[in-house]
């Protein structure tokens, strides 16, 4: 392809995959490959099958929703729908943040320590380092730094949705998915966290499905299209908010329908 | 790459097979139930023939073993117990979901529930001291008669009835009423019309497992229906019923008529059975029917405006609800008023004095209590495991759907039959002789549905985005479950092991057959001891008229102990909902 992606090689590469719920297909033979260390959002109206795809990289629509797959999603050379994927390391390899902010019951460095304890680390400096950072990262860390002992529940709803991120970033993943992180959150908040993206975005592989087409435009570098569970095109953001191959790309992105 | 081939993958297939033999733990003890009293019971009807077994003829000394006249006294004492439970039940259910506000609601629902929790025991005291001499006085006869045994049975059976209505009238999406209200129907005109119809099989689910109940309660009756094999030509005559039956000669009865009281228990087990299919039957039905609407036609013919029908309807539901709340007083004024000041510390430090005339209950307290923990104990890995097993790991298949129904149908099993079956198991088969631990084990299988539905509905009530953040945080299925939900559930465990525990000191059917009935002189030695629990104390101080004063003030202890763990696991839930808000 173009010689941006031969610098910028595909970190998630997706392969002939469907996604179905019973007899309900949600994906259909997707192809599509995710840029290493850039954001691609995932745009479409409802039931275009951008959540599926994002909660199939990390297994959660297999685990949770009862998903049956097929087709490939490998993952730095390793397929992850081979059946044999430890899912714990997937998903510390590949961290989630999810619509609503959801802080687990417990403190604010409870809610930060939980995947890495459970991922091993024990020792209290490397904890305390660890949180330190992450939430630095989240841009978070002037605000909490004196109360990381309170409860979660008592930020704001775009405090919590930050301590989400710091949350997954403590983790060490490589790929960040984020499913519509701002649908809840007011526009400052909203712009907080699409700084803070931006900021990191050469950290970490982030893949965001958003049903806000200006947000796409605003933090992504690549942009894919999708309708009913197929992939409509995919291309640099830029070039397909101006100058879209396809038809319904073009209505879609300028607001004529979805 | 870190990804590593799963070497999580063995513990967890082994967590999820522990929890299915934990969850099979139900379906094991109601089939083991059934095969035990079918064992006992069967022979005698294959030995007599089906038709001399359902004969109207009772004479066990002399070979006849008929029990029609029991099905009869069963069916009457229930039908009278409809008959005032029924309309009392829903009324105080339609108060507390359509018309109490808030605050109300949240006084008088605990008030209901503390009805629920009485023993049978006291309520069939509170028949003796009270209601047949009422009756006795204003309408003649006895006193002790099918009349007496349905008002009290009514009352005992309106908590359950107002209990699964008002889950079945909070089922009714508020959309319903508020286009109902939009419309211009009054509140009165859109509970009856929209509310009480969409709500209408859960309501009958609520009156078949009322029904249920009233088959098969047992000690309430026995001190109150007079208890003769007799047919019943008026409500003042006496009766005796199934249960009744199998308390008053269990205790003697040898060889071919003990067969016959099994078979009496095949009978009950079998109603108990099909009612809770009945049950399941009418609530599912529910889910098929709630697309279509639920609209009756609207009459032609008004007498009263919609607003005075409205006066009317709602005058006459609070008066339902008034009237229950001042039985309710009425009980606990009348036993605490009478017992508390015999309730010395002699009576509760003390061992008993002849007979219990004199003296002092502390070996039965203790023994009590240890029959109650052990109970408890035994039963709440069971019930949590279960739990844990029908909402983390399946998906609603056919193998859920087994498993709840055992833990329903166990859960209307009547006690007098856990009595039985812990008799013939423990006692007997095992060896355990009359002991603490026979009547713990029994306990244990009575309480296990109740832990069951209660950690089910703690567990379900923890928000599944717990469980998705966890396991996106690289946790495993049992970590999360450990970590995570299982916290978050724990108020409500911990309620369900409290109301446990308060169902179990104030059980008597199940225990007379297997902790023991004989008056204990010292504090239990071992959980082999025999011992006379305070519940089975009370019942033989008060139906062998030992001591009226003693039995008030054991009558007050239960009541007390019981409403103090009511109340203790009202505020664990309000803790609860309150976290989670």
């Amino acid at each position: 392809m173009t010689e941006r992606d031969a610098e910028n090689p595909a970190k998630i590469a997706i392969r002939g995959l469907e996604v179905s719920y019973g007899s309900k297909r949600a994906v259909e033979g997707l192809t599509l490959d995710i840029a290493s260390n850039a954001v691609t959002a995932l745009i479409g109206p409802a039931a275009s099958g951008k959540t599926s795809i994002l909660r199939t990289i990390n297994l959660l629509s297999v685990e949770v929703d009862g998903a049956a797959t097929r087709g490939e999603i490998c993952l730095g050379g390793r397929n992850v729908l081979d059946g044999h994927t430890d899912r714990a390391a997937l998903r510390r390899q590949v961290g989630m943040v999810f619509a609503t902010p959801q802080p687990l019951p417990g403190s604010i460095f409870d809610n930060l320590v939980y995947g890495p304890r459970l991922a091993g680390v024990r020792r209290r400096a490397d904890l305390d380092a660890l949180v330190e950072s992450s939430l630095r990262s989240a841009e978070l860390w002037d605000e909490v730094k004196d109360r990381l002992g309170r409860s979660a529940f008592a930020l704001s709803g775009g405090q919590q949705q930050r301590l989400c991120i710091a949350r997954t970033i403590a983790l060490g993943p490589e790929v960040i998915l984020l499913d519509e992180p701002c649908s809840g959150l007011d526009p400052i908040s909203t712009l907080r966290i699409e700084e803070m993206m931006r900021l990191l975005t050469s950290r970490f592989t982030w893949v965001i499905v958003t049903n806000n087409t200006k947000q796409a435009a605003r933090v992504s570098q690549r942009t894919a299209f999708l309708l009913q569970g197929e992939l409509v095109e995919e291309g640099p953001t830029a070039e397909l908010f101006t100058t879209p191959r396809d038809g319904r790309t073009a209505d879609y992105v300028e607001g004529r329908f979805g | 790459m870190r990804m590593m081939r799963a070497p999580m993958r063995l513990p967890e297939k082994v967590v999820g097979r522990l929890l299915l033999m934990l969850a099979s733990s139900s379906i094991a003890a109601l089939a083991s139930i059934g095969v035990f009293i079918v064992r006992e019971g069967a022979p005698l009807i294959h030995k007599i023939g089906l038709g001399r077994f359902l004969s109207s003829d009772w004479h066990p000394t002399s070979g006849h073993f008929g029990i029609a006249l029991m099905v009869v006294g069963s069916a009457v004492v229930t039908g009278g117990a409809l008959v005032f439970g029924l309309p009392l039940g829903l009324g105080c259910a339609v108060v507390l979901g359509e018309m109490a506000p808030p605050r109300a609601r949240s006084i008088l629902k605990p008030l209901i529930e503390i009805l629920a929790g009485i023993p049978s025991v006291v309520y069939g005291f509170v028949g003796i001291v009270v209601v047949l001499p009422w009756i006795r006085r204003h309408l003649g006869g006895p006193g002790a008669s099918g009349l007496a045994a349905a008002a009290i049975l009514g009352v005992m059976i309106l908590p359950t009835i107002t209990a699964i209505s008002l889950d079945a009238l909070r089922a009714v999406p508020t959309a319903y009423r508020e286009g109902s209200l939009a419309m211009g129907a009054t509140r009165w005109q859109t509970i009856r019309r929209v509310v009480l119809p969409a709500a209408r099989s859960g309501i009958v689910a609520a009156v078949i497992l009322a029904i249920g109940r009233a088959v098969g309660e047992t000690m309430a009756v026995v001190m109150v229906a007079g208890n003769a094999v007799l047919l019943p030509r008026s409500p003042l005559d006496p009766v005796r019923t199934l249960t009744a039956n199998l308390a008053l000669e269990m205790g003697y009865a040898t060889g071919d008529h003990r067969a016959a009281l099994f078979a009496t228990a095949i009978v009950l087990f079998v109603i108990i059975v099909a009612l809770n299919a009945l049950a399941g039957l009418a609530r599912g039905r529910r889910r098929r029917r709630r697309a279509r609407g639920a609209l009756g036609g609207w009459p032609r013919l008004r007498l009263l405006t919609p607003a005075r029908a409205q006066a009317l309807a709602f005058a006459v539901l609070w008066s339902f609800m008034a009237g229950t709340l001042a039985i309710l007083v009425l009980i606990l004024a009348f036993v605490l008023g009478h017992g508390l000041p015999h309730v010395t510390p002699t009576f509760l430090l003390a061992n008993p004095l002849a007979s219990g005339r004199a003296g002092g209950v502390l070996p039965i307290v203790v023994g009590t209590l240890q029959v109650t923990l052990l109970g408890v104990a035994v039963a709440t890995p069971l019930g949590v495991g279960t739990a844990i097993y029908l909402v983390e790991y399946t998906r609603g298949g056919r193998l859920t759907r087994l498993i709840r129904f055992g833990a329903e149908c166990l859960a209307g099993v009547p006690s007098i039959i856990f009595g039985l079956f812990g008799f013939v198991l423990f006692v007997l088969t095992l060896g355990l002789g009359w002991s603490i631990l026979a009547g713990g084990l029994t306990l244990a299988f009575m309480t296990l549905p109740l832990l069951i539905r209660t950690s089910e509905e703690a567990l379900r009530a923890v928000p599944a985005a717990y469980r998705e953040v966890s396991l996106s945080l690289g946790a495993s299925k049992w970590q999360t479950v450990r970590k995570i939900v299982v916290p978050a559930a724990l108020p409500g465990i911990a309620t369900g092991l409290i109301l446990g525990v308060g169902r179990a000191i104030g059980e008597t059917a199940a225990l007379i057959f297997t902790a023991g009935s004989s008056l204990p002189r010292h504090v239990p030695r071992s959980l082999f001891d025999g011992t006379r629990t305070l519940s089975v104390h009370f019942y033989q101080l008060a139906r062998e008229g030992i001591s009226i004063e003693r039995a008030y003030a054991a009558a007050a202890v239960l009541v007390l102990a019981i409403s103090a763990i009511n109340l203790a696991s009202t505020l664990a839930m309000e803790r609860l909902s309150r976290r989670a808000a």
